[in-house]
């Protein structure tokens, strides 16, 4: 079942309704992005330890490289010149971090994800656009009709189970 | 709020506006007009790569002392107008700056055009260029490494990167305007194009709780890293011994430059793009005024970089060093010196005030001044440090030839091409990110 609110506030509150009823199978979509409610995310973390590890692998195989594997000796100069490969270092510890960052947040979204049941409504463009849609798999369709249609929604549209598109939808 | 958009405007009609303008049947003639350019200069350069791999760097004007010549300029020159976009995208996100939600697309996509560009030159510089792969610390059966204590290697990892996080950044900030895209497609083969670059991003509380995390944490790498890559090229001519070049002030000399060249690019691109894509309304006089704002400051910097590099000349008192700056202010490269100072420093204090800040014609003009006196920056500095070294048995010239100019052009082809090519498939203005500021104001 699908349901369209006009404002993030209206769609709060009929989550939270719903909730209350039992139906606990409820998910929120919304065109930007929320200001409140939004737990926090692992990325940065994962980030960090990324761009620490690529780092730290730049610099170790620069250390590998001109010490021993391929040692020069240029007037004498140390071997260990570790100044000189803090740039490249650095440039892949970034490397690291920015894909890094970017897989993780496909594998947290759970993206890509080209196909799901709710997408046969035409509701769901709402999400991209002004509508904030609730998406829900109640357990008692009744109970949830009587409950969305208190929320004040801008539509509502219930899906049959399988692949059908035929549905039943009304204008509160 | 009036000075931030135009009233009226809501998130259903921006949506509808900006996927209206990605997804139409038939480009419009102003599109035309500067595609086929850009596509013949782009075919002009690809035929100077040709004969460039077929004949080899000896087609250019570069040779002994002069051993750097377009290659370097445009390369640096490119690189630097990409940096703007990512200040703009990258600084004034992590300021939250609410001017910058409708200009970061358009820095953005500009910012991933010109590192295009600029990324062909050091290959073509290479000489051998299908050797290209040496610079990769591989295991080689020869059991040779890449000499890592060079500023050119550094470089190389630094385009590396930078290139690819910046794709990465542009792409991850576009996913939501492309499900955007997507739902108003009517076509299949766009609902099948958009839903595929899209991947499936429906909007979820999920989606936008991790694309919030990893958007603001790659803004926070990116403004550091775009530091880093033009201090890197800086020290490309720091690490050499040549006089002008042995500088400590050259890598933040080069992102004042960068920061100048870049917005200024913004400028002649949002500008225009206002006008023939209807934006008037989500591109507002203020945001021109913050531009030209930003333009002014970037100009005040480089002149500062200026004056610091004539004091630190004759403050170090190295006669190579003084005779090199005698010859840039009194010699035959003199007027490409007085020509940098006038579009660079001096043109831009016209944006000084406030009623030429605000119109576009002025503000376009300046801009395209300092992209024009940015090149000749560049090549300044590139000539005229090498034409008189520390022997003057060596010194030399320096003659650009016709290939010089056509792989100029053709960069400048390349730019364009996929540039409009972006304007005209992809969502222009972040949507998404308008929807959140048009949310908050409510």
């Amino acid at each position: 079942m699908l349901a369209v609110f006009a404002d993030a506030g209206a769609q709060r509150r009929a989550e939270a309704a719903l909730r209350q009823a039992g139906i606990s199978d409820v998910a929120r979509h919304l065109p930007a992005e929320p200001r409140e409610g939004m737990e926090r995310s692992a990325i940065p973390l994962i980030v960090l330890v990324c761009g620490l590890l690529g780092a730290a692998a730049g610099f170790a195989m620069q250390v590998y490289a001109t010490v021993w594997s391929y040692p020069q000796n240029i007037g004498g100069r140390p071997l260990f010149s570790w100044p000189s490969y803090i740039p490249i270092a650095f440039e892949l510890g970034v490397l690291a971090a920015v894909a890094g960052g970017f897989v993780a947040f496909l594998i947290a979204a759970g993206l890509p994800l080209l196909y799901s049941p709710e997408d046969r409504s035409d509701l769901m463009r709402a999400a991209t656009r002004d509508g904030y849609v609730l998406v829900l798999r109640p357990g008692d369709r009744n109970l949830a009709w009587r409950v969305l249609r208190r929320q004040d929604p801008v539509m509502i549209e219930e899906l049959p189970e399988g692949a059908a598109r035929v549905s039943h939808r009304v204008h509160p | 709020m009036s000075a931030l958009l135009a009233p009226g405007v809501t998130a259903g009609s921006l949506t509808d506006h900006v996927s209206a303008l990605a997804l139409r049947r038939h480009a419009p003639r102003w599109w035309w007009m500067a595609f086929i350019p850009s596509l013949c200069l782009l075919g002009l350069g690809v035929l100077a790569v040709g004969w460039l791999f077929l004949a080899g760097v000896g087609i250019w004007g570069i040779d002994w002392p002069v051993a750097w010549g377009f290659a370097i300029i445009n390369y640096v020159w490119w690189i630097g107008i990409a940096s703007g976009g990512t200040f703009i995208s990258a600084f004034f996100f992590l300021m939250r700056v609410d001017w910058r939600t409708a200009l970061n697309r358009t820095a953005e996509s500009m910012m991933l055009c010109a590192a295009a560009s600029a990324a062909v030159f050091p290959i073509l510089h290479l000489g051998r260029p299908w050797l290209f792969y040496w610079l990769f610390p591989y295991p080689a059966t020869m059991r040779l490494w890449p000499q890592f204590r060079s500023p050119l290697l550094w470089d190389f990892f630094a385009i590396l990167t930078y290139v690819v996080s910046s794709l990465l950044f542009w792409y991850l900030g576009l996913i939501p305007d492309l499900a955007s895209v997507r739902d108003r497609a009517r076509r299949r083969w766009q609902q099948v194009f958009y839903g595929c670059l899209a991947l499936g991003f429906r909007g979820s509380v999920r989606e936008w709780r991790h694309y919030r995390a990893s958007y603001g944490v790659l803004a926070a790498i990116m403004a550091p890293l775009v530091v880093s890559v033009h201090s890197i090229v800086g020290l490309d001519f720091a690490g050499g011994q040549t006089p002008g070049w042995h500088s400590t002030q050259f890598p933040p000399f080069f992102v004042f430059g960068a920061a100048l060249s870049g917005l200024a690019m913004v400028v002649l691109i949002v500008v225009p793009l206002r006008a023939l894509m209807d934006l008037r309304r989500y591109i507002t006089p203020y945001h021109l005024d913050v531009l030209g704002k930003l333009l002014l400051t970037s100009a005040l910097l480089v002149g500062y970089a200026y004056l610091m590099d004539a004091f630190s000349t004759f403050y170090g008192a190295e006669s190579a060093d003084m005779t090199m700056f005698m010859d840039r202010v009194a010699g035959v490269y003199a007027p490409v010196y007085y020509s940098t100072l006038v579009l660079n420093v001096l043109a831009p204090l016209v944006l000084a005030a406030r009623r030429l800040r605000r119109q576009p014609a002025v503000l376009s003009l300046v801009a395209a001044g300092t992209i024009v006196g940015m090149w000749l920056e560049r090549y300044e500095i590139v000539v005229t440090s090498l034409h008189k070294t520390h022997l003057p048995s060596s010194w030399g010239g320096f003659t650009a030839t016709f290939w010089d100019w056509a792989t100029l052009a053709g960069s400048v082809g390349l730019f364009m091409t996929l540039l409009l090519l972006i304007l005209r498939f992809l969502p222009v203005i972040s949507v998404s990110e308008m929807r959140g500021l048009l949310e908050r104001r409510r």
